[in-house]
């Protein structure tokens, strides 16, 4: 929470230096302390930061692979060039044209690539950059392999940086806000993505979409700056130049694209004087870098200054008056997960905080089952899906009544996850109709559903494993933060009120799960049955109505199984849920359960209340065992 | 067999194994209990080599196996299965298993153990030549034991194997493991199924907040009242 505050200051502080920055630029450029040859080293610097920070949009953001960010720079420097010859526009115009025709390419190559999950995209957009170079090369318009001359001539570095500034921020801004949570949370991983309510075709066309426009800007600017273009300014190799860029800075780094295609551009100048073992040490430093950081120069982190100061105070303590010769491990422990040991030990044998504080008003009364409806809350009739000929659940049916309870248990491989994936639209039915809330909602895709207010845990977990447990919960509100992708671009006050509120929202969530001390910590980092929690607290964060747990006791121990079901009950009246859960933990379904489904080889063999389940001969061969008694 | 003494851990800066002292003996099952994120997982995963030991010594047959990596470790005669399966899911049963015997050189050895495994597990046979993604959980999590006994251990370290699977499939899983142990294969089990696992094994350790805190023969623990109130619901 007092992170607000200190981003507001990190972004003044940015503001801040980069005018300094830039007010120093100019000064020297204008005092002839820097010549005209460096100022123009430093605006192709600015060219390649805006392709670099807009490639990583696609490819670091957002996951997706794009290798032919030339083409659409070409596209962009082309549009400035020939409206400048034959219209003379103003620059201004010709930037935002650019900005426009790279966009309109990137939606043709983005739509039909972009809808299907795979590599497609590096494919297309590989062959883009070839067709996009020959097609220029054989135009009459743009002159083929002549190239276009006389565009005219705009190298105020002032210029370049203002748009420099400009798209950089506007990136900034949009990998910082809920738009960004949903890129990432595709990278990290799609399936799950959708179920957050994420519309992920229409993100990831989007982000490629902006990127690609961005590239365009680049183009407009080299065209102004060179004043002649040719097709062989935007080949193959430039898109893997930029792509070197972008890899070296570290894939989903702003700040680290900035800083390498900022120093990747200057270096070959200031090792101009080996002349030309350049050639050589230039790729030979990339080597090294990619052996010692994989990860690029920043991974995926960000600098900003409070990292600034922390490395600051750490070469203090390292080098300065050591009087504190305080060991590292102690400097590591006063991270917010010291915390978290404390609180287990004195909790003792009581597994971390699974009870939720049963006290409180149970909020907003809905526990009552609303007034009896005529139709069931939950319908589905007749579910089958065929996966080639194999039938993998056939003629499933099951009425659930607002604020039930309800048990879906069977055999490995009895189907009972693949109801739940044709519930959330993740596998469609083959036959049949699924009505929630009396809307039919079978051919409705996963972020729709989502929408209607269904949410589910996975089975084998599918959290974004990358993030910090809070952020997955922040994700999960995509649909509930109140704020459109303007708000997130211009950021009017009412931005970060909202953007507190999901925070605020999301720590409550963790809160009630337990996970509060946690929530700074990677979420591949938590042990298993905490990821399970973690993955409920996310469901939750989409203000469900119907809650789907695939296993939610799966690795956790007895009395935590037990802390778990009282968990259970205690949402759904808090929460005013619907609640169907898969499991094998008999204590829990037998004692949770209102009624139970039985499924055996995607047949529904029994219905009926746990009593009824527990003495059935049919459920007990094919599914309890002895054990049940 | 295996004995560990302090053995601490640190995961980015969290000090999650804090003195772990355990010892398993020839031809016992060892089950190792506790809450989530006691430590389990990683004391395995530290015997292992795939966490890396900030201090303390793990010794296996007498010899100091601490951070010797682990493709060293199986071909001495310890193999882990490892929590949630972690099968070659485009590979076959068949495939899958070899891959277990994959630091052997005596193919007739090798025969001879794909075959023990197809008794242990009649299922595995009828699915010999299907894709290990295509079967059912359970039957994935034999395949996951039975890769693990390819290596032909003399210590086997399984993980959670009940987790995610039917009742009937889970007592079937614990008279395998029992049946295992009675062909001469020392083991070391951490369960979330404390009942389970501790009616099957000889001697169990309590893990709390990453240490060792009670220790016991199996039957003594079930009937100690902190363990029962604590993991096995009362």
């Amino acid at each position: 929470m007092q992170r607000h505050p200190n981003q507001l200051k990190g972004s003044l502080y940015w503001i801040a230096a980069s005018a300094v920055g830039l007010l120093i630029l100019n000064y020297l450029v204008a005092t002839d302390a820097l010549d005209w040859y460096y100022a123009g080293v430093l605006s192709t610097a600015g060219i390649y930061i805006i392709l670099t920070t807009s490639l990583n949009l696609i490819n670091g953001i957002t996951g997706q692979l794009s290798i032919g960010h030339a083409g659409f720079m070409a596209v962009g420097a082309y549009t400035a060039a020939l409206l400048s010859v034959h219209y003379d526009t103003p620059f201004v115009v010709n930037i935002l044209a650019a900005f426009a025709t790279a966009a309109v390419a990137g939606l043709v190559i983005g739509l039909p690539t972009l809808r299907l999950k795979g590599d497609y995209l590096a494919i297309a957009t590989l062959g883009f950059g070839e067709i996009i170079r020959v097609v220029i090369q054989n135009l009459k318009v743009t002159r083929g392999a002549f190239g276009i001359v006389g565009i005219t001539w705009v190298d105020n570095l002032f210029y370049t940086e203002i748009v420099v500034l400009l798209s950089v921020v506007i990136i900034w801004r949009i990998v910082n806000s809920a738009t960004g949570r949903a890129l990432i949370a595709i990278r990290e991983d799609e399936t799950a993505a959708e179920t957050m309510g994420i519309n992920t075709t229409l993100y990831k066309v989007m982000a490629f979409a902006i990127g690609s426009a961005f590239a365009g800007v680049a183009g407009a600017l080299y065209a102004h700056r060179m004043t002649y273009i040719s097709p062989n300014d935007f080949t193959f190799l430039k898109s893997v130049d930029i792509l070197v860029m972008l890899v070296l800075g570290g894939l989903g780094s702003i700040t680290g694209a900035v800083v390498s295609a900022f120093s990747l551009t200057l270096l070959p100048e200031f090792l101009r004087f080996i002349d030309e073992w350049r050639m050589v040490i230039y790729p030979l430093l990339l080597v090294v870098v990619m052996l010692f950081r994989p990860q690029g120069l920043f991974g995926t982190k960000e600098i900003d200054f409070g990292a600034l100061g922390a490395a600051f105070r750490w070469l203090k303590s390292r080098f300065g008056g050591a009087v504190g010769s305080a060991p590292q491990r102690t400097v590591e422990t006063a991270s917010p997960s010291s915390g978290m040991q404390t609180e287990v030990q004195t909790s003792s044998l009581q597994p971390a905080g699974v009870q939720p504080d049963l006290s409180g008003q149970p909020g907003s009364a809905a526990v009552a089952p609303a007034e009896p409806s005529s139709r069931p809350f939950l319908e589905v009739n007749g579910l089958s899906i065929y996966y080639g000929g194999l039938k993998a659940v056939s003629d499933f049916n099951m009425s659930l009544p607002e604020g039930a309870l309800h048990g879906l248990i069977g055999p490995n491989g009895a189907g009972k996850t693949t109801v739940f994936n044709m519930l959330t639209g993740l596998h469609p039915p083959s036959e049949g109709e699924i009505r929630f809330r009396r809307k039919r909602i079978d051919r409705l895709p996963p972020y729709r559903i989502s929408s209607e207010g269904v949410a589910r845990t996975f089975q084998n977990i599918r959290l974004f494993k990358d993030l910090t447990v809070l952020d997955n919960v922040k994700t999960a509100f995509h649909m509930n933060v109140g704020y459109g992708f303007g708000a997130s671009l211009v950021r009017p006050p009412s931005y970060g009120v909202k953007e507190r509120r999901v925070t605020s929202e999301a720590e409550r969530l963790l809160e009630i799960l337990g996970l509060q001390e946690r929530r700074m910590e990677l979420a591949r980092n938590l042990p298993y049955g905490e990821q399970r929690r973690l993955e409920i607290a996310r469901a939750l964060a989409t203000r469900p109505r119907l809650l789907l747990l695939d296993e939610p006791a799966a690795g956790m121990n007895p009395q935590e199984t037990a802390s778990l079901m009282e968990l259970i009950r205690w949402i759904r009246d808090e929460f005013a849920l619907t609640i169907l859960l898969i499991e094998h933990d008999m204590s829990l379904v037998m004692r949770l359960c209102e009624r139970i489904t039985v499924l055996d080889y995607g047949v529904t063999i029994f219905e009926g209340t746990p009593d009824e389940v527990k003495r059935n001969p049919r459920v007990i061969e094919a599914y309890l065992g002895q054990e049940a008694n | 067999m295996l004995r560990i003494e302090d053995l601490h851990v640190y995961y980015g800066g969290i000090h999650a194994l804090k003195g772990i002292n355990l010892t398993v003996a020839q031809s016992q099952i060892v089950a190792l209990i506790g809450a989530n994120g006691a430590g389990k997982s990683t004391t395995l995963n530290s015997i292992c080599a795939i966490v890396r030991v900030e201090s303390g010594t793990i010794e296996f047959l007498g010899k100091n196996i601490t951070n010797v990596p682990s493709h060293h470790i199986v071909s001495m005669g310890l193999s882990q299965v490892p929590e949630g399966r972690k099968v070659f899911p485009a590979m076959t049963v068949n495939e899958n298993l070899l891959m277990g015997a994959y630091s052997r050189r005596d193919r007739a050895g090798v025969r001879e153990d794909l075959e023990r495994v197809f008794a242990l597990f009649p299922r595995l046979k009828e699915r010999r030549n299907q894709t290990a993604g295509t079967l059912s959980g359970g039957e994935q999590q034999m395949l996951a034991i039975g890769r693990g006994l390819m290596s032909r251990p003399k210590l086997l370290l399984l993980d959670e194997p009940s987790m995610g699977l039917a009742p009937l499939l889970v007592q079937e899983i614990f008279r395998i493991i029992k049946e295992i142990n009675g062909q001469g294969t020392t083991i070391l089990l951490v369960e979330q199924n404390a009942n389970m696992a501790l009616s099957i094994a000889d001697y169990g350790y309590v893990l709390e907040t990453g240490k060792t805190v009670i220790q016991g023969p199996a039957r003594d623990l079930a009937q100690n009242e902190d363990v029962r109130a604590a993991y096995l619901g009362g």
